[in-house]
């Protein structure tokens, strides 16, 4: 469902793709399946609504017996009619008890069930392709975590038990009325055509507007997220207006849907008093024809009348909460829609690498049709050696880290870490193998410790201890008010750009993995925090395979090769001082990069000494010279 | 905070229509089962058929009444909820994007929670208010039938009513404790999923899904036995209304069947009596259920008015009049003896940190703990006030000022500075005041974002996706400083703008950003050697205090540490 206002939007739609919504098939199969979790609950649920529902019954039988006992035996009938008064305030006493049990078991099954999905669908929003949830947006993901869940909850609480009670009584008001007279059934019944038919009329038109009012609701979400997630930005830019348009012409595209359906709602209605006002004049009529025939008693009649005008409410009940089902059901399916995307399939016996070498063949990927960025790269890294990707922004540095840390899947190409695609492996046996360090740092709700244990559960303090002054944190730490168990995060003790990189790298040190790759990782921080961090990162990859993206080019000039990146094709290839040598495109970048650091400290032309890797470059060629260029617009020699 | 919601642009008289045809509705539902006693009495017990279509058509009459006074009224309910509902979330999302800042920020999923389930809380307590109003009225009618039956059993109903109600009241208290607190658990479960759900590429990054998922567990089950303990509590409330409603229904049927037996009042009456008080249960019930609607609208209610009563970050009042528009060549930037007690994540206090920055010069502020930068970054926004000394602009102190007004003249994005889901062009474009094709054309020179564009297929109208997650960091920055760049601000302060962009491509950054800043105030708050070469002056700030002044050559040469933290 499109919405047609679309085009007024004063910025342009977050996302064309929104995650899909599962079909109702694929909905009740989920629903059923979540019911058959909690069967015991449900089946014991079932007995006290029965006989709450049986005991609600009683109350007219009653009152039409009370009608008789005065019409037949006037003055003599007080005792009767005393005991006929205790009877009904025994029926008080046992539906306040059987109504309490019956709701609290029937809520606490839809309760859990709800908990149960949510749970499964935040599960697998955490697993999805990290593409998939960049595609469509996080707006949309968290819009139905928050947002649906919480339609599906109240249904679970409110609409389903109503509606589990209300057909029930309906049902077993109509036996009733058989066993007055079964006439009386027959003439309920009348009704029953024009409510099914203003219930099809319903549904049939109710069902597109909410789930329209649901995608509004969606993009109204992203549109909160995308301002209130950068309250800073927002307000420096002088952008607040902006973004208050862009609330505001959702949230009342929102409102409009909302006031669609309750118009949709007020004529349904309208046919259901129609259906009420037969019934009970169907009813009415007949008990004043039977009593003239002497077919039932004033009393029965009565009682008939009574029981039809009990209905009204289960009626009105059932059928408004069918919307509110209905509704639920767009937000179920939508949360189903997640759980059904394709899993990644899990290697029951995942290969394991038989070393932590790299190896990539051709490797291709595209963000967008007709971009191949980065195209055809081969590259191998041997166990130990720790490899420096160069190249100006866009080159496909970033995408090329994702692809050999699995974080994507080469369109073309294969990468093998240690022998063994990732794709082979798994998501979680490949991040046993090799961890991805971005830029994007974040630090997550909840105290320093949780944050830590997030890389490793079992870890205990002192390891984390351990794991935070490996990487020089210990000097702020220690200033923390409560330590580890201060909160950080949104809305906790703010960290700046170094210091949550720092913990990042804490928590790959956490985490073990024999391969780390990190994009710019060390890229947040100047001066002194770069030298911390620079120091950190080493702590992090001493030992391990390491491929990193720098734009700080010293850590180029540290690591074993250097491999340059132009357009998405490895352009040069080779060792700092060869590459300097070789006066092609990175000797051009690191004449730039030391053009403001000539200190004696720091000579030109000569790198840092080399680090002595643990397992030394076993790459077979060795360091490879610099590729002749490759690509017809490496700059010539300067 | 509630009346607001319920009575702003004039939605109160909505709000009244909406009961009185509610009360329409409810009275005509009353007076249902008094027309039943009627037939029953006039019609089936005499058997006169005339009488029988007489009180058929009262029937079909009230009937229309009922259908069409609930039809308005739902629709006129349904009106000012919505509506209601929107202006709630407006002006939570108005007070977290106020220019003047919050002085305890909020996370973006309590914000996010608090725009959505919060107003919707608050709105919806209009159909609580509504129908609880026409339920009322309903009692009364009801009461009225009675007493015109029989004056004993109208008092009975009417002196029976309030105790009962006083009763449910007082079933009701512990839902209401419960409520509130429930509710907030609940809402962490959001928090949490949102904020586990902003971090994916981190979480992704160490393959900390399953931890992660498990952590939520943790918080989900802890959500659900809140809700539960909720429920109980309501299972308690329903099962004490049940045994009260319905203890008072038998004890008005048994009165009314005695008087009907002692022949004080007509079969037919004691049908109207009996269906009046089995209709009664409806709406006691129904008022008897305000306590808890209250209660969940009040929580959201207090929720969302704390937020809207935040203390402003910095405290000056909205100016009134216009401030003068900037002036060309104005601009003039002084800090002078500024003072932030420790600034948040930094270990030292900023002392007496003193510098300027004319028209036309490009300085740089070279800091030894990224914090002070951010502190006094923050200074120069507006988003915090320094603790004593002050910035100030041509001479006026920055903090006498109205944050949105000065940041007319001085832009100091946070180094952070996020894009927002739109294209390219629409994240750079200011939109106030508005600025020549040419001046943006040079702030994507300057920027060099053209390299960014050229390799995208919609180019400068490529959609950069939620938070610009489409591009890669390099390039969300470029594009994050074009946009600083092209409001063309007397002054501008940026925090190390080219952390994530090549050595290549920074050196042209500077040199554009020298050229496309000429004759403004520009600070760089960066270590980079590469920016703070083509700054005209570098100050130095060691621990936050000031240390030393010169160029960047200058400084290389004659400072020690100075060179350590640049040249790191």
């Amino acid at each position: 469902m499109t919405p047609t206002d679309h085009g007024t939007a004063p910025l342009a739609s977050p996302t064309d793709v929104l995650l899909p919504a599962a079909d109702t098939a694929g909905t009740r199969r989920a629903a059923l399946r979540l019911l058959r979790l909690n069967r015991g609950r449900a089946l014991w649920a079932i007995v006290p609504l029965v006989a709450n529902t049986l005991a609600g019954l009683a109350t007219p039988l009653v009152l039409g017996r009370m009608v008789d006992e005065v019409v037949r035996h006037g003055t003599d009938a007080l005792p009767t009619l005393h005991v006929l008064g205790a009877v009904l305030a025994g029926i008080a006493v046992l539906q306040a008890l059987l109504g309490a049990l019956s709701h609290y078991l029937v809520v606490h099954v839809g309760e859990s069930m709800v908990a149960d999905l949510r749970e499964d669908v935040l599960d697998r929003a955490l697993h999805l392709p990290s593409k998939e949830v960049e595609r469509s947006g996080r707006g949309d993901l968290v819009a139905r975590i928050t947002g649906d869940v919480r339609v599906v909850t109240d249904a679970a609480s409110n609409a389903v038990p109503i509606f589990v009670t209300a057909a029930l009584g309906v049902v077993l008001t109509l036996v009733g009325l058989g066993t007055l007279d079964w006439r009386f059934a027959v003439a309920a019944l009348l009704a029953a055509p024009i409510q099914l038919r203003a219930l099809i009329w319903y549904l049939g038109r109710s069902k597109p507007v909410y789930r329209a009012e649901r995608t509004v609701e969606g993009e109204r979400a992203q549109r909160l997220l995308d301002a209130l997630g950068a309250v800073d930005t927002v307000t420096a830019m002088r952008l607040g207006p902006r973004h208050l348009d862009a609330i505001a012409d959702r949230s009342h595209a929102a409102v409009r849907y909302s006031l669609r359906a309750t118009r949709l709602r007020t004529r349904f209605f309208g046919r259901l008093n129609l259906a009420e006002l037969i019934g009970l004049a169907a009813v009415l009529a007949l008990g004043f024809h039977l009593v003239r025939e002497g077919a039932v008693t004033i009393g029965e009649a009565t009682a008939a009348a009574l029981f039809f005008h009990r209905l009204f409410d289960p009626i009105g009940a059932l059928l408004s909460v069918f919307d509110e089902l209905q509704e639920a059901g767009a937000g179920l399916a939508r949360l189903v829609g997640v759980t059904l995307l394709p899993r990644t399939a899990v290697p029951a016996d995942p290969p394991r690498p038989r070393d932590s070498s790299l190896a990539l063949t051709e490797v291709s990927y595209s963000h967008r049709e007709g971009v191949e960025v980065p195209s055809g790269v081969s590259l191998s890294v041997a166990p130990g050696e720790r490899v420096a990707l160069v190249g100006t922004t866009g080159a496909g540095k970033s995408t090329l880290a994702q692809l050999i840390a699995g974080g994507y899947e080469p369109m073309a190409g294969t990468v093998r870490i240690g022998g063994v695609e990732p794709r082979e492996m798994g998501r979680a046996a490949t991040r046993r193998t090799v961890a991805l360090v971005t830029q994007e740092v974040h630090v997550f709700v909840g105290t320093l410790a949780d944050d830590l244990r997030l890389a490793s559960p079992g870890a205990d303090d002192a390891a984390l201890d351990r794991a935070l002054r490996a990487v020089g944190a210990d000097s702020w730490i220690d200033a923390l008010p409560e330590g580890l168990d201060t909160l950080v995060g949104a809305g906790g003790h703010p960290l700046t750009a170094p210091q949550a990189q720092q913990l990042a790298l804490a928590r790959v040190l956490l985490l073990d993995p024999p391969v780390v790759v990190l994009d710019e990782a060390t890229a947040e921080a100047g001066g002194a925090g770069a030298r911390a961090l620079e120091a950190a990162t080493e702590a992090v990859l001493k030992g391990r395979t390491a491929v990193l993206v720098a734009h700080r080019l010293h850590q180029a000039a540290t690591a074993d090769r250097v491999v340059v990146m132009e357009e998405g094709r490895i352009v040069e290839e080779g060792g700092h001082r060869e590459l300097l040598a070789a006066q092609g495109r990175y000797a051009g970048l690191w004449e730039a990069w030391t053009a403001h650091r000539p200190t004696p400290g720091h000579p030109t032309t000569a790198p840092p000494p080399p680090r002595t890797p643990e397992s030394p470059p076993q790459s077979p060629q060795g360091p490879r010279s610099p590729r002749s260029p490759r690509s017809p617009r490496n700059p010539s020699p300067r | 905070m509630l009346r607001e919601a319920l009575s702003g642009q004039r939605r109160g008289r909505r709000l009244a229509a909406a009961s009185a045809g509610l009360t329409g509705h409810d009275v005509a539902e009353a007076l249902i089962p008094v027309t039943i006693g009627a037939i029953i009495d006039r019609a089936v017990a005499t058997g006169d058929s005339a009488a029988l279509g007489r009180w058929l058509l009262v029937l079909t009459v009230l009937f229309g009444g009922l259908l069409l006074s609930w039809r308005y009224a739902a629709r006129a309910a349904a009106h000012v909820a919505e509506y209601g509902g929107h202006s709630v979330r407006m002006s939570i999302a108005e007070r977290a994007l106020d220019p003047l800042g919050m002085a305890s920020g909020r996370r973006p999923g309590e914000l996010f929670s608090l725009a959505t389930a919060d107003a919707q809380n608050v709105a919806r307590f209009t159909h609580t208010l509504s129908t609880k109003l026409a339920a009322a009225a309903a009692i009364i009618t009801a009461a009225v039938a009675l007493l015109l039956i029989s004056v004993p059993l109208g008092l009975l109903v009417l002196i029976g009513t309030p105790p009962v109600l006083v009763a449910m009241q007082y079933a009701s208290r512990p839902l209401e404790r419960r409520t509130e607190h429930d509710y907030e658990s609940a809402a962490q479960a959001g928090a949490t999923a949102t904020d586990l759900l902003t971090g994916l590429r981190v979480l992704d990054g160490i393959g900390a899904q399953p931890h992660a998922a498990r952590r939520y567990r943790t918080v989900s089950r802890a959500a659900l036995a809140a809700t539960l303990r909720t429920e109980r509590a309501q299972a308690w409330y329903t099962a004490a209304n049940t045994l009260v409603t319905g203890g008072f229904l038998a004890l008005i049927a048994l009165v009314s069947a005695r008087m009907a037996a002692q022949g004080s009042i007509t079969v037919g009456e004691l049908v109207a009596v009996v269906g009046l008080a089995q209709f009664l249960r409806g709406p006691l019930v129904d008022v008897a259920y305000f306590g808890s609607g209250l209660a969940r609208a009040r929580a959201s209610a207090r929720r969302v008015a704390a937020l809207l009563n935040t203390p402003p970050a910095v405290t000056t009042a909205r100016s009134t009049g216009t401030p003068p528009a900037p002036t060309a060549g104005a601009g003039a930037l002084r800090i002078d003896e500024l003072t932030v007690r420790s600034p948040a994540g930094a270990a030292r206090d900023l002392t007496g940190v003193t510098f300027h920055a004319g028209p036309g010069e490009l300085v740089g502020v070279v800091t030894d703990d990224a914090a002070h930068a951010r502190a006094l970054l923050d200074c120069c926004a507006r988003r915090i006030d320094p603790d004593s000394g002050a910035v100030y602009i041509d001479g006026a102190a920055l903090h006498h000022s109205d944050p949105d007004e000065a940041r007319r003249t001085v832009v100091a994005p946070p180094h952070d500075a996020a894009l927002f889901a739109g294209t390219i062009v629409g994240n750079i474009t200011p939109h106030d005041p508005p600025v020549t094709p040419e001046a943006i054309d040079a702030a994507l020179t300057a920027a060099c974002v053209h390299d960014v564009v050229d390799a995208l297929p919609d180019g400068l109208h490529s959609a950069v996706g939620e938070q610009g997650l489409t591009l890669s960091g390099g390039q969300r920055q470029r594009i994050a400083l074009a946009r600083a760049l092209a409001t063309g601000a007397p002054v501008l302060v940026l925090h190390d703008p080219t952390t994530s962009i090549d050595s290549v491509t920074e050196a042209r950054v500077a040199l554009g950003l020298r050229e496309a800043r000429a004759g403004l105030t520009t600070v760089l708050l960066t270590t980079s050697p590469t920016l703070l070469a083509v700054c005209d002056r570098v100050v130095v700030l060691t621990h936050g205090r000031n240390t030393a002044t010169g160029t960047h050559t200058g400084l290389l040469t004659s400072s020690a540490s100075y060179r350590a933290t640049v040249l790191a």
